[in-house]
């Protein structure tokens, strides 16, 4: 919860949340040091100097630091997290529903856990899908479509494929659909982050509703073509957030576009944590205003409680939180001696 | 980063001025070498790592700012330019060289042999780059139209919709805020018929109706690849932190 200078409580949940495990130990090959070191250039691209960590903390933090930067330091009441098991790249996967778990298991009232879909897998995948979901009850999946598998390097939502893992997650009641758009696709020679096929599923799909990570960055003009007309299209703002300090003056043009696009109902903040922590977005965020040309511009106004939306009340809605019950939570307690974040700093 | 210092400095010292003089020349050709993806050049972006010469023979080792980035925009840059470096007179072969890409190796060895981008990933592509190519030089062509509108003075009557392309080359003229903006805006705005100084990507001209709609849209993709540029400026300037 983050508290105004005029006593007023805000909501905070985080959309987009990861528990990763990037050390050598677990890279498969090569690809799995690039992947993580890419990474890393986005934290220490984005992140305040004096808020960044050691190149080893960020290849694997644990649960424990996850908590603490997410609901001790970071205002969050809850936080959604977007699995994927890149197993091609990493033994044990990188960020797999399992790993995930272990901070839903610490933090069982403030952790949504999400599953992970990759429709290449077939009858097999779809298996495992059910049994996922029998064991974690999933309200929503995460699919990247740039992720390898075998000898395939990526699809798109419009393959034939991917329509019988939408239709069993609508029999299974999984409603929520986040879309990650990766740099490799099937076909190479097609623009892996073209949003378009978004508009063939939710199109065919009305009762789900399909999140766009990074609302699509960086198309985030084809995405704000799909979304506005397509009212089951949501943008996760995880990364657009992140320019607020380094860029703030492409952050605001970029979320003038986005609300004037889709309007103030339909984002959702995301830190992309543990890429960078949501202190300080958020602390940015609750700070930042349009002016009166800019508000013009964007078609909506910023103000307290578009931002409330942004910064939680969307994503409540979404995932049917009970936004009572988060705010009024017992503060969660770590243990003192593992202090790391102040190892951090 | 310094590329052409750096290569410079390996350059034996007799014939260094002659030497200097055709790298400051291959630094040119490839200035016109943009980021198709971005609308940025080649160079500005510091993608250039280092330029070699040993007689005719000319080394190019470039570097985009994350090893993920796209393989087909990789391509794209890597195939101009070797064509701007062989385009020069005294140049008798071209080695150009990704460095730390995912998809290096392949690309590198495509180019060397000057092979399609299907022949380069026989089971990964379906088709050549001129679709993503002729995608791009559209977003470019509404972002460098966006940066003209910009430029220009708010209120304008009558509106733009109704200018010709002889109106903006006049009114650049007057305005050296323009010149640069119109410049880079005609050089794509040429490829298109008719005489309407501002158009769609595909040509037909803008009823002044729905003005206010083309603006916007001009918007929303110059706001984006510009967003896009700067996310790759952070990405760089991390990797060589």
């Amino acid at each position: 919860m983050f508290v105004t200078p005029d006593g007023e409580r805000i909501l905070i949940v985080d959309g987009h949340t990861h528990l990763w495990d990037g050390r050598p130990s677990n890279w498969r090959n090569d690809y799995g040091r690039t992947f993580i070191d890419t990474f890393w250039g986005g934290h220490v691209g984005f992140t305040p100097a004096d808020k960044r960590w050691t190149q080893e903390q960020f290849r694997y933090y644990g649960a424990e630091k996850a908590a603490r930067d997410l609901f001790v330091d970071g205002y969050c009441d809850a936080a959604i997290m977007l699995p994927v098991d890149l197993r091609d790249f990493y033994v044990d996967g990188f960020n797999t529903t399992e790993q995930c778990s272990e901070l839903k298991a610490l933090c069982p009232d403030r952790v949504v856990l999400n599953g992970r879909i990759d429709p290449r897998e077939g009858a097999r995948g779809l298996a495992r899908l059910e049994r996922d979901h029998d064991r974690f009850r999933f309200r929503g999946v995460k699919l990247y479509t740039g992720e390898w598998n075998g000898i395939s390097r990526g699809y798109r939502l419009s393959d034939d494929f991917v329509k019988p893992y939408l239709e069993k997650c609508r029999e299974l009641g999984i409603d929520i659909v986040h879309v990650h758009k990766g740099p490799t696709t099937h076909p190479l020679d097609y623009d892996a982050f073209d949003v378009r096929d978004v508009d063939h599923v939710a199109t065919s799909f009305p009762d789900l509703k399909f999140v766009v990570d990074h609302c699509g960055m960086p198309r985030i003009d084809d995405f704000c073509a799909v979304a506005g007309q397509e009212p089951n299209v949501y943008g996760g703002l995880a990364l657009v957030t992140s320019f607020i300090r380094a860029r703030p003056r492409h952050f605001k043009t970029m979320l003038i576009e986005l609300l004037w696009g889709i309007g103030p109902d339909r984002l959702i903040f995301g830190s992309d944590y543990a890429i960078t922590s949501p202190d300080w977005i958020i602390e940015a965020f609750m700070a930042f205003e349009l002016d009166e040309a800019e508000t013009t511009e964007a078609g909506h106004t910023l103000d307290l409680e578009a931002k409330r939306k942004i910064l939680g009340l969307n994503a409540a809605k979404l995932y049917g939180l009970d936004v009572d019950h988060l705010m009024n939570l017992a503060p969660v307690h770590l243990p003192a001696a593992e202090a790391s974040r102040d190892a951090a700093e | 980063m310094q590329p052409s210092e750096d290569a410079s400095s390996s350059v034996a010292a007799g014939v260094a001025d002659g030497l200097s003089a055709r790298i400051a020349e291959v630094r040119r050709a490839l200035s016109a070498i943009r980021d198709p993806e971005l609308d940025e050049t080649v160079t500005a972006m510091g993608f250039i790592k280092a330029i070699e010469i040993a007689g005719g023979a000319v080394g190019v080792t470039f570097q985009l700012p994350t090893q993920w980035c796209a393989a087909n925009f990789a391509f794209l840059m890597a195939v101009d330019i070797k064509a701007a470096v062989m385009a020069l007179p005294w140049v008798t072969s071209a080695d150009v060289v990704l460095r730390d890409h995912f998809a290096a190796r392949r690309i590198n060895e495509a180019v060397e042999r000057d092979l399609s981008f299907v022949e380069a990933f026989p089971q990964k592509a379906e088709g050549e780059l001129d679709g993503l190519r002729h995608t791009f030089m559209e977003k470019a062509f509404l972002a460098r139209q966006h940066a003209v509108l910009d430029a220009l003075p708010k209120t304008q009557a009558p509106s733009p919709a109704l200018w010709t392309i002889a109106d903006l080359e006049d009114l650049s003229r007057l305005s050296n805020d323009l010149a640069e903006p119109v410049a880079r805006y005609l050089a794509l705005r040429r490829n298109l018929p008719g005489e309407a100084a501002f158009v769609t990507a595909r040509g037909a001209p803008v009823e002044p109706a729905h003005w206010q709609v083309h603006a916007r849209e001009l918007r929303g993709t110059a706001v984006t690849m510009a967003a896009n540029a700067e996310h790759c400026r952070v990405l760089a300037a991390a990797n060589q932190a």
